[in-house]
């Protein structure tokens, strides 16, 4: 009888057991017959490549760890941006799928079954290959508001210059802070008296009071650098100040937000639908106000079925963040695991850092969000 | 003070409100139409911000004139339900229409009037829009890859016979229902196998992978007699064993000599591609 639970185990165990040291005996003796060290000592090596865009200063003289980190940037900013964009347009989409309105209600029907239903690498060359090399050239564009240029070359907007920019970053996270003490008390205030604070128009107050203090008291300064249209050759035009967007990062922050956007939008309205009418009536029916149903009884429950699917969709676009290498966007892929790796030769160790990076961005992705579930969901007893 | 309320329509006014109304919703799709098809801009002697939003200011007015609880007519009645409940989704609707007649000009230009499609070579494609010339020359190659140009209804005749053989549940009676599971997960695959792998590659029916499926599916059946006492023991001694017999003891050129598609040309499956390859990959991963 104990035989019969213990055997297949055993078996299993020792398959996999059998597979991991084949593949290391054989990767050793490999590697010593072609003279291959193992060891990550080339880190520190001088890497001799440039990368076309970079948010750290890079360039050939400095070490392959910094163009490790150039790309996991990369790839940060990106999924960043993404999931800043998939998030919005999905919600956006999900709640105009529940809409009334036939024409919304059908927009945002097949938005959703054409962008879903089309492979995103496709998506991305469409629009680095397709869209956005239709684009004008830097010297005919027009400017768009006067100050935004969206050129074939990149997208050029108007950078910030600061002076004591620390102090009102620190007076944002002041304002920041105070609103969440403010919210303690008066969750707390509520719970004890009865009594309501305005909470909202509170926090907005001090969102705005607060910077504007440090720009009138702390010496805050700030000025907005336009581009300006630059001529490097006969024919060659670029823009000088501001920052530029290249339009890889845009492509993919485009496909990618719009592609994961419609998976999003499918779990708001599974979380919405996932609400039964009879507790909107419910709630309409002891006297609260449409708002009040929206935020007191039909959110709570809706996010509850919203988010784990979501957690799903950021890490998926985090992981697909890696099609980048397509439209050569330096991503960790692109640079670390593809010029990085041509130029050392040394796969096994890149390849496992590329992994564990990608690893530790997805768990603390699934973390914070499994926190966030944990603290939105609704607490039975 | 009834006749004061010259915002909402009733019943007594019904009649202006409607005309008024659906004049206005007309005439701002009527702008748009001729600005967006003919280029010609009716308003154009208005200052520019107002001339771009006056479209959507008539039509807003006209549709809220429009906006009546229950007129008796069939089509006013189910615009107001659908499109025109209130004045947000109002200013929806008419951004949607208007978004749909502006986009339609230029891309029904790129696809179909711009477009070139006569010809048979990239040269004749010198319009600004589609260059269908190009699909159709190259159609072959998206659809089947390097596959020979004369055995590609090999491929043809594999998907046609795999759809005829899937599509078979749908028409089986009561009768045979209860054996369809059994066809859906052995049989089918099988048949699919064969179709996929050995018809369209032309290639010998039985290699070594075919040992490993004929030991697996043929255990499988006769597991369903063993009782579940030994069932264990069966599963992992039965099935590698009647591969190692059937792989070196019972027929091993023999097969391979039996299962050799003599008349077909056997085709690389590096030559496979296209859109075939797509769906023979979907199709088992």
């Amino acid at each position: 009888m104990n035989i019969k639970k213990i055997l297949p185990q055993l078996l299993t165990l020792l398959v996999v057991i059998l597979i991991f040291g084949f593949f290391s005996y054989n990767a050793q003796v490999n590697m010593e017959n072609r003279g291959i060290s193992f060891g990550y000592g080339f880190l520190s090596q001088e890497s001799s490549f440039d990368v076309q865009f970079s948010l750290i200063e890079f360039d050939g003289s400095h070490s392959y760890f910094r163009a490790y980190l150039v790309g996991l940037l990369n790839t940060i900013l990106v999924s960043v941006i993404g999931i800043i964009f998939a998030t919005i347009i999905g919600v956006v989409v999900g709640i105009a799928r529940l809409s009334n309105n036939y024409l919304i209600n059908k927009t945002a029907a097949v938005y959703v079954e054409f962008f879903r239903n089309i492979p995103l690498l496709l998506q991305i060359f469409f629009w680095y290959f397709a869209a956005l090399r239709a684009l004008p050239l830097p010297q005919d564009t027009e400017p768009m508001f006067g100050v935004f240029f969206l050129t074939i070359k990149g997208f050029f907007v108007p950078a910030f210059v600061w002076n004591n920019l620390d102090i009102f970053i620190y007076s944002v996270i002041a304002a920041i802070i105070s609103i969440i003490f403010i919210r303690i008390y008066a969750r707390k205030k509520q719970e004890n008296e009865g009594i309501q604070i305005p909470v909202l128009s509170i926090s907005i107050g001090l969102l705005i009071i607060l910077p504007l203090l440090s720009f009138l008291i702390g010496g805050v300064d700030a000025s907005v650098e336009v581009p300006v249209i630059k001529q490097l050759s006969q024919s060659g035009f670029t823009y000088e100040g501001g920052i530029k967007l290249p339009p890889e990062l845009i492509s993919l922050a485009l496909a990618l937000s719009l592609y994961t956007a419609t998976f999003i939008a499918e779990c708001v309205r599974a979380g919405v639908q996932g609400v039964s009418k009879g507790q909107k009536e419910a709630a309409a029916s002891i006297g609260l106000t449409p708002n009040q149903v929206l935020k007191l009884v039909v959110m709570p429950q809706a996010l509850r079925i919203i988010i784990p699917p979501t957690t799903n969709q950021y890490l998926n676009l985090t992981k697909n963040s890696s099609l980048a290498a397509a439209i050569a966007y330096p991503d960790l892929v692109l640079v670390f695991a593809g010029t990085a790796l041509m130029q050392t030769g040394r796969a096994i160790e890149i390849v496992s850092i590329t992994m564990l990076t990608y690893l530790s961005l997805s768990i603390s992705i699934s973390i914070f969000m499994n926190w966030y579930n944990k603290k939105i969901a609704i607490k039975e007893k | 003070m009834n006749k004061l309320n010259f915002l909402q329509p009733d019943r007594n006014n019904f009649n202006t409100y409607l005309y008024t109304g659906t004049i206005l919703v007309a005439l701002s799709i009527f702008i748009v139409f001729l600005n967006s098809f003919f280029n010609k801009d009716l308003i154009s002697f208005l200052p520019g911000t107002l001339s771009f939003f006056l479209p959507l200011i008539l039509g807003f007015i006209g549709l809220h004139l429009i906006r009546i609880e229950y007129s008796g007519l069939k089509f006013l009645d189910s615009i107001n339900k659908n499109i025109n409940t209130n004045n947000f989704n109002a200013f929806l609707s008419l951004l949607i229409v208007f978004i749909v007649i502006k986009s339609l000009p230029p891309l029904l230009s790129w696809f179909i009037l711009d477009a070139n499609i006569a010809g048979d070579s990239k040269d004749v494609c010198t319009g600004t829009g589609a260059c269908w010339t190009y699909i159709k020359i190259w159609f072959n190659r998206f659809m089947y890859g390097m596959y020979p140009n004369a055995e590609q209804w090999r491929i043809n005749l594999s998907f046609i016979a795999l759809a005829f053989l899937g599509t078979i549940g749908f028409f089986a009676t009561e009768k045979f229902k209860k054996y369809l599971t059994l066809y859906y997960v052995v049989i089918y695959p099988v048949i699919a196998f064969f179709f996929i792998f050995f018809f369209i590659s032309g290639g010998p029916i039985f290699f070594d992978f075919s040992y490993g499926i004929i030991a697996a599916v043929v255990s499988i059946i006769i597991g369903f007699f063993i009782p579940s006492k030994f069932k264990m023991y069966y599963f992992i001694v039965v099935p590698i064993t009647l591969y190692i017999l059937l792989k070196y003891v019972f027929f091993y050129e023999e097969l391979i000599e039996l299962g050799k598609l003599e008349a077909l040309e056997w085709v690389e499956t590096g030559a496979w591609g296209g859109l075939s390859l797509t769906f023979i990959v979907s199709f088992f991963v």
